[in-house]
């Protein structure tokens, strides 16, 4: 069952100036995305389409079969959202936050709620402005997350805190809704945290969704090619191949990212371009990522 | 270099305007209450026009940020804390003794407004003198004060907490501030020479005993919120220990939910001039229409400045008709609870109250009635013929809107010449069209009037009034007059909101929606300023226009087929309209990401 299936959206705020651009995506039941891409290439717009906080200007979007912004209350219900700039209201205390999202959520979850609470050893009695931003923010994420949504959208929940609670909090959210089955949407910054939680990875560049596959069809089929600088072979000439998605030249080097599989790179590279003297590896997603979307790509 | 510390500093930022816009509502309203009582003694008792003076101020000193007496900039220079303080006292001095200077200049100018308006031929009591000197010195002197024990508290501190403890002060520190004022206030000027020399000794004492430089908090950790020991979630609440959501709604919508006290009783006593009390009173005579804008205004701002906020609830599964109910609902329950007071002051109020009279004095000679029953003709005002075949044309006919406008007259004139048979005629006109009763004109003629044998129709000597002959006589309701209000300020308040709705959708600008807004209030505000303006330019007659409103509800309610029931229907049919529209562009609307600098639009409401 598609729990997000978004059709030919599009987006923008300034007239003339896509946020995003004829997108389509689908999301399967119990899938974990990772949402990547520079700031500004549209994740958060994405995620605040699928929420319903956003319109869109063409297409359709369809959430757990309903459209978000029709049947809003139906969908916001089923859906979990954490944002990086989500506040909760500062006057209220932890308990009295909780008890707000209790009423409005018909499947909350109580023993979950104190579980949480207890994980992040919750001080209840606490006003939400006397927490810390990181204490906050697991706050959020126990009312996104104690109603067992089948989907949650995660847009940034990590940002601005440190690797340890940031770990504890995206494994947390994670781990206890993808082993209930639910399906969740992240986007980040911290290609590790997608490296380790994310089954499949999403790439958005200007508008558009440039990488939609698996995380092992990424790993493996991309690679990074090295090869001395000779008046022969530049990084022009690199660039001239189909599966070259980026290339330059460094202290004697042309370093150059290829859509092929390391084992096969070698060969390809011998055959299509008579190179000889070529190091194949395998690209870290973090390189792949800086080649792809801040690199040298024409 | 002092200079240099003052620019810089935190109190100065432009954001602070907001401050100042409060201070020109608080004199608007000073001045709307001086104008509704146009009491001599409420007036010139000198408390008045100074707590007008230093409401705003004094609310800065106690409520205000000023906890942060320098930035981290000014403590890393080679400075002398003596310095940074002394811009900090000098920054605080300037942003509230500016407030002052501007509710001082807007107050003088308004009541300058206010003598003109009033007639000093029917008011000749009314002193609108302000007594400066003892406002001014008290005013200064007390501020002083204020603000040097204010700045003298824990002076080393770079930034205080703004806590509970830090409120109740500051809050204690204005009640006695205030008293103090008051109270010596009545023994004159001189005796402002005390609270300055307190507050420059506390200020020359605190300036020379600072340490060598402020630290950026206080040394001492605060006290925890709790006792340290983590409280456990319970199950779901008791229902009367949660918290509504509308209440959570309004409060995490709003910046400074002190404010929504003030906001609420504000629009409890707007409530109460939609009520009869305002309409029959002596003191609420003149408000009554005067406050429609008024009331579109302050539904406006209360409802639109949450707007910048609602963000934070667009991820949870409340409706958009439930947030529209939650941010509207309160409003309009603070309204009614004005308008159900008003109401039942009036059950108190009307039988003290003497709608028609009759004077014998030359210059006001005749029947006299209040101007609300005045009637409204769009031609020459019709002429009265009595049953003794007599005309009489009213004078004074009364065009509130120029020459070309429709007319007020009184309808039941009784000129000088006229024969006892008109004048008896004429009263019990007015005292079926006041009081819905129908008495006997022979009675009223033997009982009230006497002819006299050389002069106009005379009311007797040992003849009671109207009242205490007949105690049962009530004044009739303008049952047209409450539809009409609630039509014309739902439409101000529906077609302001409708606007401002309308730049919450993509490529528009934050920047561009607080023109939006800040400029549907100067708008709405306008409207509500425009009759007194025009009366100081002498080209218009605002109680004239309130008359005129209140002629044309009474007029509505003979002529729409249905009367009074009629009009609600349609009133009732316009809002809903409106209504729907409002609620379309609201579910519509997308709110932009929640800012921390967006409760500048709050003050203005």
């Amino acid at each position: 069952m598609n729990v997000l299936e978004m059709r030919d959206v599009s987006r923008a705020y300034t007239r003339g100036q896509d946020v995003l651009s004829s997108l389509d995506l689908t999301v399967t039941e119990g899938e974990v995305i990772g949402l990547l891409g520079r700031n500004g290439a549209g994740k958060t717009t994405l995620i605040r389409l699928a929420m319903g906080l956003l319109e869109s200007q063409g297409g359709s979007i369809q959430v757990l079969g309903h459209d978000p912004r029709e049947d809003a209350v139906t969908v916001k219900e089923r859906v979990g959202y954490v944002s990086e700039d989500q506040t909760l209201p500062g006057f209220l205390r932890v308990r009295e936050v909780i008890d707000f999202h209790r009423r409005l959520y018909p499947g909350w979850d109580d023993d979950l709620a104190r579980d949480l609470s207890s994980r992040f050893h919750m001080d209840a009695n606490q006003k939400i402005k006397q927490l810390s931003k990181g204490q906050a923010r697991q706050v959020a994420l126990l009312c996104a997350v104690a109603h067992r949504p089948p989907l949650l959208l995660l847009d940034e929940p990590a940002g601005g805190l440190d690797p340890a609670m940031r770990r504890e909090f995206l494994e947390t959210a994670i781990q206890l809704l993808g082993e209930s089955g639910s399906t969740i949407l992240f986007s980040s910054h911290h290609m590790t945290d997608v490296e380790r939680l994310a089954s499949r990875l999403v790439m958005l560049h200007e508008g558009q969704k440039w990488i939609d596959s698996s995380l092992d069809d990424v790993r493996e089929g991309y690679c990074l090619v090295l090869t001395p600088a000779t008046s022969n072979v530049t990084s022009q000439r690199l660039l001239a191949h189909g599966k070259c998605l980026s290339a330059r030249e460094r202290e004697g080097t042309v370093r150059a990212v290829f859509e092929l599989h390391a084992d096969s790179c070698e060969h390809t590279l011998a055959r299509d371009l008579g190179l000889g003297d070529v190091r194949c590896h395998s690209l870290p997603l973090e390189e792949m990522f800086i080649e792809l979307v801040g690199g040298g790509r024409s | 270099m002092m200079r240099v510390l003052i620019r810089h500093h935190p109190l100065l930022r432009p954001v602070y305007v907001k401050w100042m816009l409060l201070v020109l509502a608080t004199g608007s309203l000073w001045l709307g209450i001086v104008a509704m009582k146009l009491h001599r003694e409420l007036f010139s008792m000198p408390w008045v026009p100074m707590t007008t003076l230093w409401l705003v101020p004094a609310l800065f000193l106690a409520l205000g940020p000023h906890n942060q007496r320098a930035r981290e900039f000014a403590l890393t220079l080679p400075l002398p804390a003596r310095s940074v303080w002394r811009a900090h006292v000098s920054a605080l001095l300037l942003t509230t003794g500016g407030m002052m200077a501007l509710t001082l200049a807007f107050v003088t100018y308004g009541v300058l407004g206010l003598r003109s308006l009033i007639d000093p031929v029917e008011r000749p009591d009314v002193d609108l003198t302000i007594p400066l000197l003892t406002l001014v010195s008290h005013g200064l002197a007390w501020w002083l004060l204020l603000a040097a024990l204010v700045v003298i508290h824990r002076p080393a501190v770079a930034e205080l907490p703004r806590d509970r403890a830090w409120y109740g002060r500051h809050l204690g520190l204005v009640a006695a501030a205030y008293v103090g004022m008051v109270g010596l206030g009545f023994l004159g000027p001189i005796t402002a020479l005390v609270p300055f020399a307190v507050a420059i000794v506390l200020l020359v004492l605190t300036g020379r005993r600072l340490p060598a430089t402020m630290s950026i908090a206080p040394r001492e950790p605060a006290a925890a919120a709790t006792s340290g020991a983590r409280m456990p979630l319970s199950a779901m609440a008791p229902w009367w220990r949660r918290r509504p959501v509308w209440m959570t709604v309004i409060q995490a919508t709003s910046k400074h939910p002190a404010l929504l006290l003030v906001a609420a009783i504000m629009l409890i006593l707007l409530g109460v001039t939609f009520s009869g009390w305002t309409v029959f009173s002596d003191s609420g005579e003149h408000l009554g229409v005067f406050m429609i804008p008024m009331i579109a205004y302050c539904l406006f701002a209360l409802t639109g400045t949450p707007l910048l906020k609602l963000a934070v609830f667009d991820h949870l599964p409340l409706s958009r008709s439930r947030l529209l109910a939650c941010l509207i609902g309160p409003q309009l329950v603070f309204l009614a609870v004005g308008f159900l007071g008003g109401e039942i002051a009036l059950i108190r109020e009307i039988p003290a109250v003497e709608m028609v009279t009759w004077s014998n004095e030359d210059d006001i000679y005749g029947l006299r009635m209040a101007p609300r029953y005045f009637a409204v003709s769009w031609g020459d005002p019709p002429v009265n013929v009595g049953p003794d075949g007599m005309q009489s044309t009213p004078p004074n006919a009364w065009r509130p809107l120029g020459p070309l406008g429709p007319v007020l007259y009184k309808p039941f004139h009784v000129p000088a010449d006229a024969s006892l048979e008109f004048a008896a005629w004429q009263l019990a006109r007015a005292v079926e069209h006041v009081y819905g009763a129908s008495l006997p004109m022979d009675e009223l003629r033997d009982r009230f009037l006497a002819e006299q044998s050389d002069g106009p129709i005379v009311w007797r000597n040992d003849a009671p009034t109207l009242r205490e002959a007949y105690p049962d006589l009530r004044p009739q309701r303008f049952r047209g007059l409450l539809p009409l209000q609630v039509l014309l300020v739902g439409l101000l308040f529906q077609a302001a909101i409708l606007v401002y709705l309308g730049r919450f959708r993509p490529g528009v600008t934050d920047r561009s929606r607080k023109v939006a807004f800040v400029a549907l209030l100067v708008i709405l505000m306008g409207f509500y300023l425009a009759p007194f303006f025009f009366s100081l330019a002498k080209a218009g007659d605002p109680a004239g226009l309130n008359f005129l409103i209140l002629a044309v509800s009474n007029l509505l309610v003979t002529v729409v087929p249905g009367g009074p029931v009629a009009m609600w229907i349609v009133a009732i049919a316009v809002l809903a309209v409106g209504d729907h529209l409002v609620r379309q562009r609201f579910r519509r609307a997308e709110w932009p990401p929640v800012r921390e600098d967006d409760g500048f639009c709050e003050v203005l409401g």
